[in-house]
């Protein structure tokens, strides 16, 4: 998205603009649901996305990394408890990204769409 | 190929959340003890005390039996708000059955019209379920509604709890059954990234 509130127009060079960490289908799972909750545990992102646990918490990690997830560590009781939660960042990206898959994906040229091999 | 939006998501995650059939072995259990606060006259205060210890236990078995399976979750502030509606509606519900019957006020006009007063509280009781099903997203709830006031109108139509017993039994068992799904479809996890290989 531009400054102005319009649109980015992605070419083929823009398609390298595409938020790569975002793109990775495990990741924009993850995304995806922190963006339409408030908050939710590891164990509940784990269930709902399907990821293996190890998995998942690699990919929190680098989300956590870049920013866009809050990863809350407590104790209930002995036990460690962690809260994810996307950030204000993480969502800025994640709107800029959904924007920008629209526009790409959103007016073939043409008869494109008959196109059948 | 299936597709979902970011609204079946969360509509996905919501569900999920709540088809453990607590609630409704909640419910269930609401109208058996109404029954049994009927006609045990020996332990009919007891019923009525374990009415009350219903909604606690409800929150608690969420708190032991759900959240260990399928993780703990906060929702949107919009669907906290649908929440709140459902807690308004049927506080106006009570509001308007409370505001006809002092309005009538006359009980022989009550006991002369069993089927108007029978159909009231059916209608009330319907009422009160829909909002549940409409703002909170649970379908199934419009059933539960149909059994629960059908069972309090019968009662009160052909003066017999024994609708209250079997409806309860309905919508206890179709809750037992959801639950047990649930149970099996997922096993206690205690993840945490701190324990993540």
């Amino acid at each position: 998205m531009q400054g102005d509130g319009r649109r980015a127009e992605p070419t083929q060079a823009g398609l390298s603009e595409i938020d790569r960490l975002i793109h990775e289908p495990a990741r924009l799972a993850i995304l995806s649901l922190l963006f339409v909750i408030e908050s939710a545990d590891f164990l509940f992102v784990m269930r709902q996305t399907g990821l293996t646990r190890g998995n998942l918490s690699s990919h929190v990690s680098r989300l956590e990394g870049a920013g866009y997830v809050a990863v809350e560590k407590q104790f209930k009781g002995k036990r460690p408890h962690t809260t994810l939660r996307m950030t204000s960042e993480g969502r800025v990206a994640f709107r800029e990204y959904r924007t920008q898959i629209e526009t790409l994906l959103s007016q073939p040229p043409g008869n494109a769409d008959d196109n059948v091999t | 190929m299936p597709t979902i939006g970011l609204a079946g998501i969360e509509r996905r995650a919501w569900l999920s959340y709540h088809d453990d059939g607590l609630m409704d072995l909640a419910f269930g259990v609401l109208l058996i003890l109404s029954f049994l606060g009927s006609v045990a006259d020996r332990y009919r205060y007891a019923a009525y005390v374990l009415l009350l210890l219903v909604g606690p236990l409800l929150a608690l078995a969420k708190r032991k039996i759900t959240v260990p399976r399928l993780g703990a979750v906060q929702f949107s502030p919009e669907r906290k708000a649908r929440k709140r509606h459902v807690v308004v509606v049927i506080a106006g519900l009570v509001g308007v059955t409370a505001v006809v019957i002092l309005t009538i006020g006359d009980q022989t006009w009550l006991q002369a019209h069993p089927a108007a007063v029978a159909a009231l509280i059916a209608a009330m009781v319907f009422l009160a379920f829909a909002a549940v099903a409409y703002w909170m997203d649970l379908a199934r709830m419009y059933v539960v509604g149909l059994l629960f006031g059908s069972a309090f109108g019968l009662t009160e139509l052909m003066d017999t709890p024994f609708p209250l017993l079997a409806a309860g039994t309905v919508v206890a068992l179709s809750g037992a059954v959801r639950l047990a799904r649930f149970l099996r479809s997922y096993a206690p996890t205690e993840v945490d990234l701190t324990d993540a290989g």
